[in-house]
């Protein structure tokens, strides 16, 4: 049956109907955002534990949300991440004390392995709670190591403009945490939570040695001692050979006031890894020369101080000053450690 | 055809789409605002970087607080130092603290996770505490520095260099220098590179020391240079060539060959008998890797009693450790002394 309607006034009830409809949609917003602050935590136990859960369920975002300070930026958030979290079950929080803005609230948390218990704080500002500074901070000395390893996630160390530089990095590399069970580098697993005063020191050995070690290590070492012998110098920076300026020629001939020095290797010496102290005393593999090798070192010199000619001598190499590091690839390095040796030629056969 | 009145329905229709219109804007418009903007300190940073990237300083120092502030040159922070080749990939607060704002910048495969601090002044607006990244040099071989289009050397008090401080933004790092067309740069951003609390200051020569090292076309231009001094030196008919990194010349005495002392020097030769070959050291400064020398001829007399002619045979070594290699303005290494040479004859 036709409509007796006029169009205009079908199309304006139609548009009121949508309208209508989106007032709806947009009114439903309303009890959502109820039901969603219905749903925050609101008390010091409750936040704890929505912050706890999101760490455990590795959700980052809501995790931070509960945070009362800023959360840590480029570099130091990188172990901040769902690869350094471990498993690990929330076992109980509960409040331990209570002021009008600082609460203190106690987790405990626990794998197979065991349980462990740590007091976090909490303020409260306009009925809002959020929790002051959770994160865990590690000051590693991990000098065997061209990265850092948290659980399963390992960022390589950022290149350095020197082995020194590099070292004293590693001697104290920080890194931040989020409350959790961590290993650092495979080793044994430590609970960490809690608010935290100061940092905490963990000192990672060296890698034991394995199967292809002895193999890795020579290799490493050769490499060294070959860049080491292009520098035609008294004494190479960082390198096991020098002389102090004073040698013994084949013929035993002391020359003096060497000149136009250039290194020559016969034989390389033969190295093994032993464990040792680095220069922060933490426990380091030096490499040791078991067979001191052979250079020979050409140059000029005076014998009588008026006469300047030139002259061969055999040197050998010194050990104590190099030690080995693990690359992020896993593969062995050789780096220099301490000061350098002052003459390796004079007494050599 | 008499006057047409409204009929009573439609007169109720048009009232009450009208009170929907006004109360559907009501409650959509400041939830609209409030996704778009976010929250007042995700404003202040979203507004400061893009009047950054408008190049716009008058506008972005109104969000910039003084009060941290380092001791820093300033010249570097004009529309014509700052880069616009970035964009923001998010802007905002990742915990409960309306202090600190978390950012991300990109710029052509590279990307920059920081952040900024902020409080609010007297009135109430709130301010970045920690608005630039201080750049840090010690002078040696980056006295000049040129950083994205802009070239200068670098300020000093009393000597010692002045920290740059840099608005954030990617720039590529010494262009001009041959190897280094799209080579170094830095992406600047509080955070980025260490702790962001009260400012960042990062260390130039650490951060261009193995881009310089690595780049073969600097050691060349290194060691092309040395060599061409050397050729230039050698014309010289005197004991000790004037800036030049060799030297004969004594003070107790016309000329020392490292042995004997001679008075009454003519026809001196100077030769180079090799050139030296030489690197960057992990510090910026020239290292040696094969020693030069230089050959000296002539006549002197020498003794003190018999005062005899001889002929002067002599050779000395090239003095790399007096010689400083900077980048100047225009991308080209230069080589020049630190101080006076002394007799480096053996």
């Amino acid at each position: 049956m036709p409509t007796t309607e006029d169009l205009p006034t079908r199309t304006r009830r139609e548009g009121l109907r949508v309208g209508w409809l989106a007032l709806f949609a947009v009114l439903s917003l309303i009890p959502l955002n109820v039901w969603h602050h219905v749903r925050e935590p609101d008390s010091p136990e409750e936040v704890v534990a929505a912050f706890m859960e999101a760490v455990r369920d590795k959700d980052l975002d809501e995790a931070f949300g509960y945070v009362d300070s800023g959360i840590p930026a480029g570099p130091d958030a990188d172990f901040l991440h769902p690869d350094a979290i471990s498993e690990w079950d929330l076992l109980e929080v509960y409040e331990i004390a209570g002021m009008k803005w600082e609460n203190l609230v106690r987790v405990t948390i626990g794998t197979e392995d065991g349980t462990a218990s740590g007091v976090f704080k909490v303020y409260e500002f306009e009925g809002e709670y959020t929790i002051a500074d959770p994160f865990q901070s590690v000051s590693l000395t991990a000098t065997s190591y061209l990265s850092v390893q948290v659980n399963d996630r390992v960022v390589a160390a950022e290149p350095d403009s020197n082995w020194i530089n590099w070292y004293s990095g590693q001697v104290r590399r920080t890194v931040e945490l989020l409350p959790g069970v961590y290993s650092f580098f495979g080793g044994e697993p430590v609970a960490l939570l809690g608010y935290q005063e100061e940092p905490i020191g963990v000192v990672v050995p060296p890698p034991a040695p394995g199967g292809d070690t002895a193999v890795q290590l020579q290799a490493a070492v050769n490499e060294y001692l070959d860049a080491c012998v292009e520098y035609r110098v008294e004494a190479p920076t960082g390198c096991p050979f020098a002389t102090d300026g004073q040698v013994d020629t084949s013929d035993r001939v002391r020359m003096d006031r060497v000149e136009d020095a250039a290194w020559t290797i016969e034989e390389y010496p033969v190295a093994t890894a032993v464990p040792g102290t680095g220069l922060y005393e933490e426990p380091v593999l030096l490499v040791e020369f078991t067979e001191p090798g052979r250079l020979t070192l050409e140059g000029t010199g005076t014998a009588d101080f008026d006469t300047r000619e030139t002259f061969t001598a055999a040197c050998r190499f010194g050990g104590g000053l190099l030690h080995l590091v693990t690359d992020v690839d896993g593969s062995l390095r050789v780096a220099p450690l301490g000061t350098a040796v002052d003459d390796t030629c004079r007494g050599t056969e | 055809m008499g006057i047409v009145k409204w009929a009573r329905p439609r007169r109720w229709s048009i009232l009450a789409e009208a009170v929907l219109l006004v109360a559907t804007a009501l409650v959509v418009w400041p939830l609209a605002v409030q996704v778009e903007e976010g929250p007042e300190p995700v404003r202040v940073v979203t507004a400061y970087l893009e009047a950054l990237r408008d190049k716009d300083v008058e506008r972005a120092e109104e969000y910039v607080s003084e009060d941290y502030a380092f001791d820093a040159d300033r010249s570097w922070l004009t529309p014509e130092a700052m880069s616009a080749d970035w964009e923001i990939e998010s802007v905002e607060l990742k915990s409960a603290s309306e202090t600190t704002v978390h950012v991300t910048l990109t710029s052509a495969g590279h990307r920059a996770d920081g952040a900024f601090n902020l409080e609010s002044d007297d009135e109430d607006n709130l301010l970045i505490t920690n608005p630039y990244v201080y750049l840090q040099t010690q002078g040696g071989i980056l006295s000049t520095v040129e950083i994205g289009e802009r070239s200068a050397e670098i300020a000093r008090v009393e000597g010692y260099p002045q920290a740059v401080a840099l608005y954030p933004g990617f720039y590529p790092l010494f262009a001009s220098v041959a190897g280094f067309e799209d080579g170094a740069s830095l992406f600047a951003l509080p955070g980025s590179h260490g702790p962001y609390y009260y400012g960042e200051t990062i260390d130039l020569d650490r951060l261009m020391s193995i881009p310089l090292r690595e780049n073969a076309a600097v050691e060349a231009a290194l060691n092309e240079q040395f060599a061409a001094w050397l050729d230039e030196c050698a014309e010289s008919a005197v004991a000790a060539p004037e800036g030049c990194p060799f030297s004969a010349g004594y003070d107790y005495a016309a000329l020392h060959d490292g042995m004997e002392d001679y008075e009454e020097v003519s026809d001196l030769d100077w030769t180079v008998g090799a050139y030296p070959v030489v690197r960057l050291s992990p510090e910026l400064r020239l290292e040696v890797v094969e020693p030069g020398w230089m050959g000296l001829s002539g006549k002197g007399i020498v003794g003190y009693e018999d005062r005899e002619e001889v002929a002067i045979d002599s050779r000395c070594g090239v003095d790399v450790g007096n010689v400083s290699a900077t980048i100047g303005t225009d991308g080209a290494v230069a080589l020049t002394l630190f101080d006076e040479t002394w007799n480096s004859c053996y």
